[in-house]
């Protein structure tokens, strides 16, 4: 499916406010904020001057890393399309992707906030990407050494592959 | 703060899905109870495929490790990967393997357990002292009872979890009889014959215990009766002569026996294998002339057939075996390889080594599974 995306006849841009869980106002263009399933699910129900939503789960910091995610996957939807629309050569995917594991490559503590925040949101590319952080961190290490990197305190299992 | 330990269960298990190697899993679940309960689950639910592991002994059990002989050396079949794993419940002790992630073990002081060795969880049989008196070894020593005692242990249905019985099934003594316990018994309770014949292989195949003897004959094991007993099937495949060990093995359902021809010299080793598929109906061992994409695998342990449709890295049509000739325990000597059921070949072996034979061990193969 294209986008038809035409900037001379684009209308004024609609925004929608977040807040976080700290109070923080952000405001983000419409189609930014519907990268979140559980934004679109309801969205066409809300009225449009009471498109604010309080996200009580998400801290401001994360919220703005959440936020940066998404403006640049749509963005990058767009110029992939249009370059396919004017079948010009792109390297926008490899170039997406790259920039994704850029974005992923954070601490344990912040990829954590943005797992739980990209689940509470539902934005499953972001999950995803999330999620195979953690698998691409747990390779080749032992639990013990998977515990160091995640800050996880041993509750009591015996561990019978400790290096010697 | 972030708490990886109290993530959501359905969160773990997206974890689980995207780790990439066996290795990776077992760490995963033994990070902490959590993520454990959930790699268990996902691993019961039979969506990750663990391939066989070969378990190898340490010839000298007083290493200078500094971990008094505790560590033992896998080889991942499937990556050739040597795994070394600390597993104080093995020092010194004998083991057999399973299909089911499960071991038996039998040590100096004569207690057996099943034991997992990726969960570690251990689990207690009646000692070789609760079996029937048996005149044959009424004067040996712990270390030649480790030997020659036992000759094979067949685990019936589940994996046995602390809530569940499970029947285990021993060949025991001098003249291989049968006695079975499940875990909490005092005792192992015999199995009669109504004619005096040694066995030589156990399986657990469709809700009943099939043996076989060593002169091929199959039976079935009636444990429910108030006197268990044998009764007889079927005699051996009329052509098989010569020396030869038999394996029962269930491969898609179907009730096999694997005859392995031996050169007897200085040492046993084995020449080649033959296979037969059993009708029920009419009661007769059938040639099998091809053994299609499975691999199958005997020796130290329940036998079990893998598809090598699921298991690219083994080869199709062969027969692995590892070498469980009583009596040559102090040899350094091994009957190891894979034989080429179609071209009546062996293959190259799949691990060579001169340290492969302890005191009182073997190489066994086993499923790990948690």
């Amino acid at each position: 499916m294209k986008d038809s995306f035409n900037p001379s006849i684009e209308p004024p841009k609609k925004t929608v406010t977040l807040v976080s869980s700290d109070g923080y106002d952000f405001e983000v263009e419409e189609e930014v904020a519907l990268e979140s399933q559980v934004i679109k699910d309801g969205f066409e129900d809300k009225a449009v001057d009471d498109r604010e939503y309080l996200l009580f789960n998400v801290h401001s910091d994360t919220l703005e890393l959440i936020i940066k995610y998404c403006e640049k996957h749509v963005s990058s939807r767009k110029s992939i399309s249009a370059a396919a629309a004017s079948s010009s050569s792109s390297n926008g995917e490899e170039a997406l992707k790259e920039w994704d594991e850029h974005f992923i490559s954070v601490d344990t503590n912040t990829l954590y906030d943005i797992l739980m925040a990209a689940d509470y949101l539902n934005i499953k590319s972001l999950l995803d990407l999330a999620i195979q952080k953690v698998a691409d961190t747990i390779h080749g290490r032992s639990p013990e050494q998977i515990r160091k990197k995640f800050n996880i305190e041993n509750d009591s299992i015996i561990d019978p592959w400790a290096s010697e | 703060m972030a708490n990886w330990s109290e993530i959501p269960d359905d969160i773990i298990q997206l974890f689980v899905k995207k780790l990439s190697s066996l290795e990776d899993f077992i760490s995963f679940s033994l990070v902490c109870n959590s993520w454990r309960s959930v790699a268990t689950a996902e691993s019961q639910s039979g969506l990750l495929i663990f391939s066989p592991w070969l378990m190898l002994t340490k010839r000298n059990t007083n290493s200078d490790d500094g971990q008094g002989g505790s560590i033992r050396t896998i080889v991942s079949l499937s990556t050739r990967k040597l795994i070394n794993i600390r597993l104080l419940e093995t020092q010194g002790r004998r083991c057999w393997g399973s299909a089911c992630g499960w071991l038996v073990t039998m040590g100096l002081d004569l207690n057996i357990h099943l034991l997992n060795p990726l969960s570690r969880i251990q689990i207690s049989l009646p000692s070789l002292c609760a079996f029937p008196p048996d005149q044959q070894h009424a004067f040996c020593k712990p270390e030649k009872l480790c030997q020659v005692f036992v000759e094979k242990f067949a685990l019936g249905a589940k994996p046995p979890l602390p809530n569940q019985t499970s029947v285990v099934m021993a060949i025991y003594g001098g003249y291989g009889r049968l006695a079975f316990a499940t875990p909490g018994d005092e005792a192992w309770t015999p199995v009669e014959s109504s004619t005096f014949r040694t066995h030589e292989d156990i399986i657990f195949f469709n809700g009943h215990f099939y043996v076989v003897t060593s002169c091929g004959y199959l039976r079935v094991c009636e444990i429910n009766m108030t006197i268990p007993r044998t009764t007889d099937i079927a005699p051996c495949p009329s052509n098989v002569k010569g020396s030869y060990k038999f394996y029962l093995m269930e491969i898609s359902g179907i009730l096999h026996l694997i005859v392995r021809n031996l050169h007897v010299n200085l040492h046993y080793f084995s020449v080649d294998f033959e296979v037969y598929k059993f009708d029920f109906c009419e009661k007769f061992w059938c040639d099998v002339l091809d053994l299609g994409d499975h691999a199958l695998f005997v020796g130290n342990n329940n036998s079990f057939s893998i598809s090598t449709s699921k298991y690219p890295e083994f080869k199709a049509n062969c027969i692995y075996f590892t070498d469980d000739h009583g009596g040559f325990f102090h040899e350094h000597f091994y009957d190891m390889g894979v034989y080429n059921y179609n071209t009546g070949n062996m293959e190259e072996p799949f691990y060579s080594s001169e340290d492969l034979l302890s005191k009182i061990s073997r190489p066994i193969f086993f499923m790990p599974s948690l």
